[in-house]
């Protein structure tokens, strides 16, 4: 097993106060720099009882080594770090990962080379570096931290998947493939959260696409697609249909192939 | 004219806020306080529903609706059903393991149809809709109820710990401007370089409760209040709109919104988010014992 120090309340705080003071910290290859920063910014700051780090740590099966060795930015590596990161964090309930402070010590003290390679920090102005760094390092709540908190994002990509497979015709590799290299219809599908928390719509929505809806994956049509089944929710309750009657509402949502 | 274009439906729908039953009509719901059991790790929801309305009854009793509680969770993407039982009192109760769940969890009452029911009628429908009986497709909304939500654990974090300190130069010593957009993780709080070194030395002063806190903390309450309305408040992810939201529904405080006066002003509910601070100070000045000391002001 591997420990994690996972920061505290005010830990957390301090990385926030760094994004906005010196964004430049998180994208150095070497963390301690931004991980003696904090200590000392909850030192002075915090009073005397304040302290940089739970007390618990987070046990994790593996290291991240694998995702630190990426070299190229984009979406095209999620599919395959997504499993590495799933299986080097072990067991985490939505509860534990609804925890913003667990993935912000993941992103600025495990992943100090993935993060900034994987969203390309490289021609990073330094008028929007503050809010690159908060997005990609520290925010996390609800669809956004599962589109853009860089470690969150390819837990979730793994668990959606996952959640879809109990109901889908397709396997749990072929619903990964499809949500990690799909960015725009996943951020759709996200950017509705009251409905994708259904996992047999989450499942129907993946079906209908891998079954010969390929036209769905641009984001005019993931966008058309969310907004019919939206407006179809409010004069159906979703929640009370099987699998075949959801995949019968999607198909009959989708905006028609373009010529 | 107008009166029709505000019909959401094709047939009437019982809901807060709207006219299509009359005034003797409606559905008023309670959700208990959840209970947590340890011992197998699942949280008990229920909800009871009292209906008072002729047709949605009779649609009840015949079977062919469905008292339901929708449990849905953002934080850990998690939805669910939970069924009424079918006879009076309506009362939807169920488990559910509380690893599924975290922070803000919202419970929507509704009444559904489960069967297309061809023939729906009742007397207490608005005159406007004058097509009765009418067609209701299965599982459409016959009714419906404001939203409960609680938060699965009493989120402790300050409120303070919204902002962030930044720089403009362009302000004066000792001056201080805010910046307040729904889409940034934090408030922003600028002052000038020269200010800031100077603030970073004494952050920990419980002083600045008053002089800086106080208000930046009643700017934020009168963006909430005027700028979102009551929906963009619940729906936000906006994580400094959510921690003053907890907030304010931990202490009872309510400033109202948009479209409804509040019970207490933006100054007021500032100073009870920080702990009267200006009492605070008052026995500071006068010598006087203070009582216990709650989060806000321990800084």
């Amino acid at each position: 097993m591997i420990e994690l120090r996972l920061v505290s309340d005010a830990g957390f705080k301090a990385l926030g106060q760094l994004a906005a003071d010196e964004p430049g910290l998180f994208v150095q290859p070497d963390p301690e720099t931004l991980r003696k920063r904090m200590e000392v910014s909850v030192r002075d700051g915090g009073g005397p009882d304040a302290l940089p780090y739970a007390e618990t740590p987070f046990q994790m099966r593996a290291s991240l080594d694998e995702l630190n060795r990426l070299d190229k930015s984009g979406p095209g590596s999620d599919e395959i770090l997504s499993s590495v990161l799933r299986q080097a964090i072990g067991d985490l309930s939505p509860s534990q990962a609804a925890n913003p402070k667990l993935w912000a010590s993941i992103n600025c003290f495990a992943l100090s080379h993935y993060v900034p390679v994987r969203w390309d920090s490289s021609n990073l102005s330094d008028s929007a570096s503050t809010n690159f760094v908060d997005r990609h390092w520290l925010k996390y709540a609800g669809s956004e931290g599962r589109k853009w908190n860089a470690a969150a994002r390819l837990w979730w990509l793994g668990e959606m998947a996952y959640r879809a497979a109990e109901h889908s015709q397709h396997s749990y590799s072929d619903l990964l493939a499809a949500m990690a290299g799909n960015v725009n219809l996943y951020h759709q599908v996200n950017d509705r959260s009251y409905l994708s928390a259904n996992p047999q719509l989450l499942a129907a929505v993946y079906d209908v696409f891998l079954d010969g809806n390929d036209h769905l994956k641009t984001t005019r049509d993931s966008s058309d697609l969310m907004k019919a089944l939206n407006l179809r929710a409010a004069a159906m309750s979703f929640d009370f249909l099987e699998y075949h009657e959801l995949r019968q509402v999607v198909e009959e949502a989708k905006p028609p192939k373009g010529p | 004219m107008r009166y029709r274009a505000q019909r959401h439906y094709l047939y009437p729908v019982l809901r807060p806020g709207s006219d299509d039953y009359g005034e003797t009509a409606s559905l008023l719901t309670t959700l208990d306080e959840p209970s947590y059991n340890p011992e197998d790790g699942m949280l008990t929801i229920a909800l009871r529903f009292d209906l008072k309305e002729t047709g949605i009854h009779e649609t009840l009793r015949s079977g062919r609706a469905q008292c339901a509680a929708m449990v849905y969770c953002g934080s850990t993407l998690f939805r669910t059903r939970i069924n009424a039982t079918r006879q009076e009192p309506f009362l939807a109760t169920g488990s559910i393991p509380v690893s599924r769940l975290k922070n803000r969890v919202e419970v929507h009452p509704v009444i559904l149809a489960t069967q297309t029911i061809s023939d729906y009628s009742t007397r207490t429908a608005n005159r406007e809709y004058e097509r009765l009986p009418v067609e209701i497709n299965r599982f459409a909304p016959l009714a419906t109820d404001q939203p409960w939500h609680f938060d699965l654990e009493v989120d402790e974090t300050p409120v303070r710990s919204i902002f962030r300190i930044r720089e403009n130069d362009s302000l004066q010593d000792g001056e201080f401007d805010i910046h307040l957009d729904p889409g940034e993780s934090y408030v922003d709080l600028f002052v000038n370089q020269e200010t800031r070194e100077r603030f970073n030395s004494v952050r920990s002063d419980p002083s600045l409760v008053s002089s800086l806190y106080m208000s930046a903390v009643t700017a934020v309450l009168a963006f909430v209040k005027d700028e979102l309305d009551e929906e963009e408040r619940a729906d936000s992810e906006c994580e400094w709109v959510q921690c003053v939201q907890r907030r304010l529904h931990q202490l009872g405080v309510d400033i109202g919104g948009k479209e409804r006066p509040g019970q207490h002003s933006p100054l007021l509910a500032a100073q009870r988010i920080l702990n009267a601070p200006f009492e605070g100070m008052l026995r500071d000045l006068l010598g006087e014992e203070s009582e216990d000391i709650d989060e806000e002001t321990s800084l």
